[in-house]
């Protein structure tokens, strides 16, 4: 089970992205990141936002490390030395199709998802952070962890002709393969550390006996099908053979050094009857429609997951793309996201388009303070970890893939230099700060979807942008 | 590849003797007077034509070129602004797409009942197969992911049913809880005695369990891997009892349970096994698998027989559990589990929207086909009806008197404005911002839902319109919409969607019943396409009513994409036609319907191994 950091066997398998040749960079990177002064590993994790920012509200002002935060950017204000706010990044391969869905299921994977009504469903890639997970997945007992709060919508939206599963799904284990998210507290947290109850060792090792004969039963049957059922079958032996890995974790518990710490064990147990609050069937209607424990919930459940090892990769979806969701909890917001997002230039339509932007930043604000006050050897969770937070557009009104609103958090382990607002040429490939990311993830990639590169400047501090 | 090529050619030296020549009569037409629209550049709506040049073209996107034909027919294309085709080409093109698309010659198509099928359980298959393999009624899935819909609309398409890995944990899980839960007759009904050894009592127990999990009889060599199990905690020293649950947790998590599997039986297509029609009469209509009747019936080798199916098929639609049928079918199909998902009231104008309320409405419109289903009754009574379901919550809602409490019952509706599920709370909520109702929403509704014409997508940068119905620049909601059709690029789509919602402006963003919007009568007359006039719901719905045929197919086609787990395909087009004639011909009964649909060449076929 146990795999060199740079195995170049490891570094070989089954990915989208081609791997590998700037392997000096990437050992490096991964040196630096984990000297045995500071162990820890490099955790990575991505937020996705629906229906883009209000224009003109959101890019902030001033260069380098002298720069002032926008409107929108402002609830950041606490944690400005930790963040890279990255300029005129674009998806080249979303600039095409329709106004969001091309925009969402190809956001990690830098690709053009195929049209269809769902018989043909297809991202072209293999996604970012599942390309992390496929590098570092087997070090934890989960590979990765996919947050949400809505759930996929069934069908078609007819209006643009692309199954609405598009819009619910960021990561993609396969070309093919959208990986469900999940939305619901309880669940989320009993995966994640279910795992701690007393009696779970041997449970896990009868569980492992049943999962030996499952996998031997369904071989024989992938003989009697036919090739594209067979592959089919594939996907579901892939996901037992993950949980058969879960499960040795489960067995084996020899992670208790994180685990066994007393704060965090704390914090998984204030959690717990957060959710139970959350979940309590009269506190329902006194919310009102407002999500925001929902939201935070999920990202405490994040950082949580982060901080036991209990994994290194994590995308949250704050939305599904065009999301409805009803922000008048808001004070001067009345309406939907998706609505408001549609502002047509009246100004009353984009100071509460800014409100519903600030409020995520207001979320994410709140996880980057939780993860700064969690103590790392000699670092923060937050130093060790990288965030990135983004959107599949710019402004929602025109839906343009240009410019797109990204701000990366945390120090990747002290491979970022933060503390930075970079403007980078126009039209500079989303996917060459993917490979900045991936490699300070370990994985040597070379190129990832249209990348021309690594993205300039990221461990740099001296560097502040190269704006045409 | 090849197959789609080899189909192509057939398919043209077909048409060619059988209806006129496409690439000489019609594509000129078209070319002339349509591509420059709707080509490979910037097309509009969407619409690309110049891709078709034969009648496999054709069949590939039916629903698009069935609206193609209305616009031609209706002349509601070119638009005026355009060129437009004499008389004689307008005619040509439109009787040519007529007969392609209604009665297709079946021998320019050869046969094809689409691949057999690989289908994981959806969660509310998983929850019923659950409840009748272990008489356990908690609804385990409830807590797994939720599932994605794909081309049929409905969540029980195979293609978008994908198996993560937090799916094959919660499997597990479950299993060893459901385990644990299930009573001892259900799951190990044989015990060891004196004249029965341990494993033989364990080995019977075995067989009979997988054999109705997996829904089909099982090789003993199956049954000797789970005895390995068995043996394993039996040697742990676990009682009789715990060890052959301990087994059983593996059979939950099996691909045989969690997915219907069939197997190709040759190399061309074939009928499907009795076992696996068995499993797609049960999973069609009651979300689960098959009872003992079916298997009894399958092991007998007669369920095939058009007498034994037709009695079966009737006698689960008169079963309880063809509610799941009502709710995943009707439910969807009409979309108002989005009541639950998106749709969101604005609390401040509508206090009375409340979770009771949200719930009787979200109820209606299943109650009302469960009823349809268990009456065997017109499916145009969807269009229009004098009675609906009701508690107490919904009529007072309604206005309508002496109904209380919380259970739905039967009610009669005097004012014929209210029934069908067009005036029902629940779509007419989901059809509505969450200050105002919505006449373009509500009209898109009608036209995608009911008559499965759905419009294309709007041009970018759209104007705006305001977020609730007080007037604005003295205009109101209706004028300031009928002041955006007058544009050229909106009027196409917005002449025919429109007005349907105007119809139905007498309903607010709740469904309530309303004589004025913002202190201005509200005025609810509109025209069809064709210049027919109406004011109201009453006479809107006798309008649709016209287009009875139109409904009839549409609902034809969606019953099909649910019952085959799949989205239609160009060959599948014959078929359909020919239901949707039965159909009107038998007073567009429901079961009729369903019976054409079990008859049918797809759902009694599937592929063989070599296409």
């Amino acid at each position: 089970m146990k795999t060199t950091p740079l195995s170049r066997r490891t570094m070989l398998k089954g990915l989208g992205a081609t791997l590998c040749l700037p392997l000096l960079e990437a050992m490096r990177l991964a040196t630096r990141a984990a000297t045995t002064a500071n162990p820890s590993p490099v955790r990575l994790a991505v937020l996705y936002m629906p229906n883009g920012v209000c224009p003109g509200k959101w890019n902030p002002t001033g260069a380098g490390r002298s720069f002032e935060l926008s409107p929108i950017l402002q609830p950041l204000a606490p944690h400005k030395d930790e963040l890279l706010v990255l300029r005129n990044l674009w998806n080249a391969a979303s600039n095409t199709g329709d106004g969001h869905y091309v925009k969402t299921g190809g956001f990690l994977t830098g690709t053009t998802i195929t049209r269809t009504t769902g018989s043909d469903l297809r991202s072209g890639a293999v996604s970012m952070d599942q390309v992390a997970a496929k590098r570092v997945g087997h070090l934890t007992p989960l590979p990765s962890l996919e947050l949400g709060i809505d759930p996929p919508a069934t069908g078609v939206d007819t209006n643009v002709g692309y199954t609405q599963l598009y819009g619910a799904h960021i990561s993609w284990s396969t070309p093919t393969t959208p990986l469900a998210k999940e939305i619901n507290p309880r669940a989320a947290f009993d995966r994640l550390f279910r795992s701690n109850a007393p009696g779970r060792a041997a449970e896990a090792a009868k569980n492992r006996s049943v999962i030996d004969l499952v996998l031997e039963d369904a071989r024989r049957l992938q003989k009697r099908l036919g090739a594209d059922d067979r592959q089919k079958l594939d996907e579901y032996l892939e996901s037992v053979r993950s949980v058969e890995q879960r499960i040795a974790f489960d067995a084996q518990r020899q992670r208790e050094t994180v685990r066994s710490d007393g704060l965090a064990e704390r914090a998984i147990k204030d959690l717990g009857a957060r959710i139970d609050a959350y979940a309590d069937p009269a506190r329902v209607s006194e919310r009102k429609g407002d999500h925001t424990e929902h939201v935070r919930i999920m990202l405490d459940l994040m950082v949580l997951g982060f901080w036991t090892d209990s994994t290194r990769v994590s995308t949250f979806m704050f939305g599904n793309a065009v999301s409805p969701r009803n922000f008048s909890f808001l004070d001067g917001v009345s309406g939907g996201f998706h609505e408001i997002s549609h502002h047509k230039n009246d100004p009353e339509k984009m100071a509460q388009y800014q409100r519903i932007n600030a409020w995520h930043y207001e979320q994410f604000a709140y996880m980057l303070g939780k993860m700064r006050a969690i103590r790392e050897g000699g670092r923060t969770l937050l130093d060790n970890s990288m965030l990135l937070f983004g959107a599949g557009m710019h402004d929602g009104n025109a839906h343009d893939p240009h410019k797109l609103p990204i701000v990366v958090a945390g120090r990747g382990g002290g491979t970022l230099a933060t503390g930075r607002a970079l403007a980078y040429e126009n039209n500079t490939p989303l996917t060459n700060l993917y490979v900045g990311m991936l490699r300070r993830m370990g994985t040597p990639v070379e190129k990832f979807a249209d990348s021309t590169g690594e993205l300039a400047g990221l461990g740099d501090a001296a560097f502040s942008g190269r704006e045409a | 590849m090849r197959r789609a090529r080899f189909v192509i050619l057939l398919l043209s030296a077909g048409t060619r003797a059988a209806a006129g020549d496409f690439a000489e009569d019609v594509r000129p037409v078209l070319e002339k007077f349509c591509f420059k629209c709707h080509g490979a550049d910037k097309p509009k709506g969407g619409v690309q034509l110049h891709r078709a040049d034969d009648l496999a073209a054709l069949y590939r996107a039916p629903g698009m070129w069935d609206r193609v034909l209305g616009e031609i027919r209706d002349e509601a294309m070119p638009p005026e602004t355009k060129p437009q085709p004499s008389a004689e080409e307008r005619q040509r093109v439109v009787a040519w797409l007529e007969k392609a698309l209604n009665d297709p010659d079946p021998a320019a198509l050869p046969p094809d009942p689409g691949p057999p099928v690989l289908h994981r359980l959806s969660r509310d298959e998983y929850n019923n197969t659950i409840r009748d393999l272990l008489g356990l009624d908690t609804r385990p899935a409830n807590e797994f992911p939720p599932d994605g819909g794909g081309g049929g609309g409905f969540d029980n398409t195979s293609a978008t049913l994908f198996t993560p890995p937090v799916l094959v944990e919660k499997y597990l899980a479950a299993a060893t809880k459901l385990l644990a839960a299930a009573r001892p007759e259900r799951v190990v009904p044989v015990r060891p005695g004196p004249a029965l050894a341990k494993a033989d009592a364990a080995r019977k127990n075995l067989a009979r369990f997988v054999a109705h999990a997996f829904r089909r009889p099982v090789e003993p060599a199956q049954i000797e891997l789970l005895m390995g199990l068995f043996a394993q905690a039996d040697q742990r020293g676990e009682p009789f009892d715990e060890a052959v649950r301990f087994a059983l947790r593996a059979v939950l998590v099996s691909p045989d349970f969690l997915f219907r599997i069939e197997t190709p039986r040759g190399e061309k297509a074939t009928p499907v096994s009795d076992w696996e029609l068995a499993s797609r009469l049960s999973y069609f209509l009651w979300s689960s698998m098959p009872d003992d009747e079916l298997f009894r019936v399958a092991h007998a080798g007669t369920l095939r027989q058009p007498a034994v199916l037709a009695a079966q098929v009737r006698r689960m639609l008169q079963d309880p559990k063809g509610r799941a049928f009502a709710e995943n079918f009707a439910g969807q199909w009409l979309r108002v589990d989005e009541l639950r998902t998106s749709a969101q009231p604005d609390a401040k104008v509508f206090p009375d929207y409340t979770p009771a309320l949200r719930d009787a409405m979200l109820a209606e419109p299943i109650e009302f086909f469960h009823a349809l289903m268990r009456e065997n009754g017109s499916l145009l009574r969807l269009l229009d009806a004098d009675y609906t379901y009701a508690n107490e919550p919904l009529a007072r809602l309604y206005g309508l008197d002496g109904v209380k409490g919380e259970k739905f019952r039967r009610v009669a509706l005097k004012d014929r404005n209210r029934g069908g599920v067009a005036t029902m709370g629940a779509v007419l909520t989901l059809t509505s911002y969450p200050r105002r109702s919505s006449p373009v929403l509500r009209g898109k509704w009608v036209l995608e839902q009911l008559l499965g014409t759905p419009p294309p997508p709007p041009p970018p940068l759209v104007k705006s319109l305001p977020r609730d119905d007080q007037p604005k620049d003295g205009l109101t909601l209706r004028q300031q919409l009928e002041k955006h059709r007058t544009e050229a690029n909106c009027a196409g789509c917005h002449k025919r969607m429109d007005p349907l919602g105007f119809g139905l402006e007498n309903f607010d963003a709740i469904g309530r019943w309303r004589a004025e919007i913002a202190g201005q009568p509200v005025d609810a007359t509109g025209e069809m396409v064709n210049g027919e006039k109406f004011s109201g719901p009453a006479e809107l719905k006798a309008q649709l009513l016209k287009r009875k045929d139109v409904f009839a197919r549409n609902v034809t086609e969606k019953m099909y994409a649910y019952a085959l787990n799949r989205g239609l395909e160009y060959y599948d087009v014959p078929t359909v036609r020919r239901t949707a004639k039965v159909l009107a011909a038998a007073d567009y009964r429901v079961d009729q319907l369903v019976l054409e649909i079990v008859q049918s060449y797809p759902f009694q076929n599937h592929r063989g191994t070599t296409p």
